[in-house]
């Protein structure tokens, strides 16, 4: 695997990941669907999920490069992903939903093939 | 009595006010200085590219090198060879120097081969040797390159804004503040996970407080990480008392400290002459040891029985994008016994733990590691960063356009007026004066002595008249036009390369030349947004206008239907 197919992994798990904490927010999940609060069930899933796929950066970033330098490479992905996810959301919340869906399945599908 | 609810200065009010206080008042004057280090640091990320396309007379020998290398290989000399040529030049022409320097080939075996020395006045000296023949390589045959800083005059400034140890200092001082700046922010920043993701359009002072909130806190562990690691590249500048205990505080004893850091082990002269051995015997067994092919062989002392022969690795690009350490591998050797003394593997350094963390401290801020994706992760993170200073300077001054809070008495407006000026002369006019930079390269004649230094001055020149025109002009107009005249420069920067040097972007993507059209496509994004910038001001400017108005038409119709006379006697006048 190639340096840029891991960049572009972690890229992807980092934005996905930041997309599901932002939507477990009532402020943003309000831009998707005209409710006051998250349901407590979908706050803690998104919360789980988002947890999830940003621990899951650091796979192909210490794949990528090495445990040393990919760990310090994680919380650049992690930044990369908190600003693209803001971005989305001043642009439209939903595009951003489909868009970080996207990506991570991409990432999944990239595992498989 | 309860203590009034908002006091404001320092440490008054609660803690958080203190902190908030610390913040506004350490971010705001330092912010301006911060900006033009953080901008140009973040564009010394990309030193090697600016450079490459600041001296556009390399490039056709590039390109030929490039087809050369993709056709049939030229017949070269072997390593053994490179490395007799080498000795031969310094045995003959520099005997008596303190230190011989060979850098016999590329990792490939190819390319230049190069010998450096210390001349009589110990400085670094240097001569290129024909590869093919071992002759010297007369300089006057070379094509005539401009001389140029490059990018590496970005990397200069941000470090020590080109006045030595001075600049260090100040810079120095400077990211302490910006410590400082950070920390107390984030104790300000009374909803940091609650508007974690959030940025308001639209919204006047709530927009730039988004804004800054935004960049600061999702960047907020490179921020830490940059500042921090910039004050502790230059811990013996910052703290010299350590060294001053130990070695003294001349010049010859930090000489001394030099040694014992970078060449630890270095013996004194013997005083009993000795020739310096074959060298390839050293060069294959050090190579076998770093695994390495070789990059330099250094000979202390050539020519006394003391000599030692040091043999560098060149590290290899991707072993090195995964290491944070960015040495290469380096064996010591005795001249006389040839007896390994000293053995640096690659990544790792001559001094032990403390070494080694100073090692990966520098390799953190300088983004040795992680390849080309890291750079742009820097890059855009420094980008970041820059954005964080910048806002928070904006929003200073937003915050008090709506309401003049009186800081400095009856100086105030005029304190408010520098303020402004300021913030239009370090953000709009820096970015002027660095696209200016790249004006003056391709303007300045190639002959032009002392060139690089009149590029300088072009910069600084630039940047002065950018805060003279901000004093001059009302705010509003001093940001329209550094904003038009920034967008017309990084726009027509390609054009000007093209007249100029015949260059243009499409030939640099054909070629396949990405350090260059990079230069161009980063020039012509700034030039683009600094546009849209230009147009958003132009358009809530007239908004402003119309709205002053309305109310103005409002009351004059209010006057006519109260004494229509009134008006009429106005239009009769």
């Amino acid at each position: 695997m190639t340096l840029w197919q891991s960049s572009l992994q972690a890229l992807a798990l980092s934005i996905g990941g930041m997309t599901a904490l932002a939507f477990a927010m009532d402020r943003h999940y309000a831009q998707l669907r005209p409710l006051d609060e998250v349901p407590a069930a979908h706050r803690t899933a998104l919360r789980v999920l988002g947890a999830m796929l940003l621990l899951a950066v650091c796979l192909p970033a210490m794949r990528g490069w090495s445990a040393t330098v990919g760990s310090v490479l994680v919380l650049g992905f992690w930044s990369l992903g908190a600003l693209a996810t803001v971005v989305g959301l001043w642009v439209s919340a939903r595009y951003l939903v489909l868009a970080a869906t996207v990506a991570v399945l991409a990432v999944v599908a990239s595992c498989f093939w | 009595m309860q203590p009034a609810k908002k006091q404001s200065g320092a440490g008054k009010g609660s803690f958080r006010q203190a902190q908030a206080w610390l913040h506004t008042w350490c971010g705001l004057w330092f912010s301006w200085l911060l900006y033009a280090v953080f901008l140009t640091g973040t564009l010394a990320v990309f030193e090697e590219p600016i450079t490459h396309w600041m001296t556009p007379e390399h490039h056709a020998h590039e390109r030929a090198e490039a087809r050369q290398a993709g056709t049939v290989p030229q017949a070269q000399a072997s390593l053994s060879q490179r490395l007799q040529w080498g000795m031969a030049y310094m045995e003959r022409q520099h005997p008596g120097a303190d230190m011989w320097e060979l850098w016999p080939a590329d990792s490939k075996g190819g390319g230049d081969l190069r010998v450096y020395w210390f001349d009589r006045e110990g400085q670094y000296a240097a001569a290129q040797l024909d590869p093919k023949s071992g002759s010297v390589m007369d300089a006057s045959e070379a094509p005539k390159v401009r001389q140029t800083l490059g990018g590496h005059h970005f990397v200069d400034f941000h470090y020590q804004l080109h006045a030595g140890q001075l600049g260090l200092w100040i810079v120095g001082i400077a990211a302490l503040a910006m410590l400082v700046a950070l920390v107390s922010g984030v104790i300000t920043h009374r909803r940091i996970f609650k508007d974690f993701f959030t940025f308001r359009a639209r919204k006047g002072q709530r927009s730039w407080l988004d804004m800054h909130n935004a960049v600061a806190v999702l960047t907020l562990p490179f921020q830490f990480m940059i500042a921090y690691t910039g004050i502790a590249i230059s811990c013996s500048t910052f703290m010299p008392a350590g060294i001053a205990a130990y070695f003294g505080s001349s010049a010859e004893a930090l000489k001394s400290f030099q040694v014992a850091l970078n060449e630890p082990g270095k013996p004194q002269r013997s005083g009993q002459a000795m020739s310096v051995p074959d060298l390839e015997s050293f060069v294959l067994r050090g190579q076998a040891l770093i695994g390495q092919p070789v990059r330099a062989v250094v000979i202390d002392y050539p020519g006394d029985a003391a000599a030692r022969i040091g043999v560098y690795g060149w590290n290899d690009a991707d072993d090195l994008s995964k290491r944070l350490s960015p040495t290469s591998g380096m064996a010591m050797f005795s001249a006389a016994t040839a007896e390994l003394q000293q053995l640096r593997l690659p990544g790792g350094v001559d001094g032990g733990a403390a070494a080694l963390t100073q090692s990966v401290i520098g390799g953190l801020h300088m983004a040795t590691y992680g390849g080309l994706l890291l750079k742009w992760l820097y890059f855009i993170c420094g980008l970041a960063g820059s954005a964080m200073m910048a806002t928070g300077a904006i929003l200073f001054m937003v915050k008090r356009r709506a309401k003049h809070q009186g800081e400095f008495g009856a100086s105030t407006s005029m304190v408010y007026r520098m303020i402004e000026a300021a913030n239009v002369a370090a953000i709009a006019g820096l970015g002027i004066a660095c696209v200016g930079f790249l004006w003056a390269n391709r303007l300045l004649p190639v002959e032009l002595a002392l060139r690089s230094r009149w590029e300088l001055a072009v910069f600084f020149a630039l940047w002065m008249l950018a805060l003279m025109h901000a004093l001059l002009r009302s705010p509003s107009m001093a940001w329209r036009d550094q904003m038009a005249a920034l967008a017309v420069l990084c726009l027509l920067l390609p054009v000007l390369s093209f007249v100029t040097t015949g260059d243009h972007l499409a030939a640099y993507l054909r070629d396949g030349d990405w350090e260059s059209a990079g230069v161009e496509i980063f020039s012509l994004a700034v030039g683009v947004a600094a546009a849209a910038a230009w147009a958003w001001m132009r358009r809530a400017e007239n908004l402003k206008s119309v709205r002053k108005q309305k109310p103005a038409e409002t009351s004059q119709n209010l006057a006519v239907a109260v004494d229509p006379g009134a008006v009429r006697k106005e239009s009769l006048s």
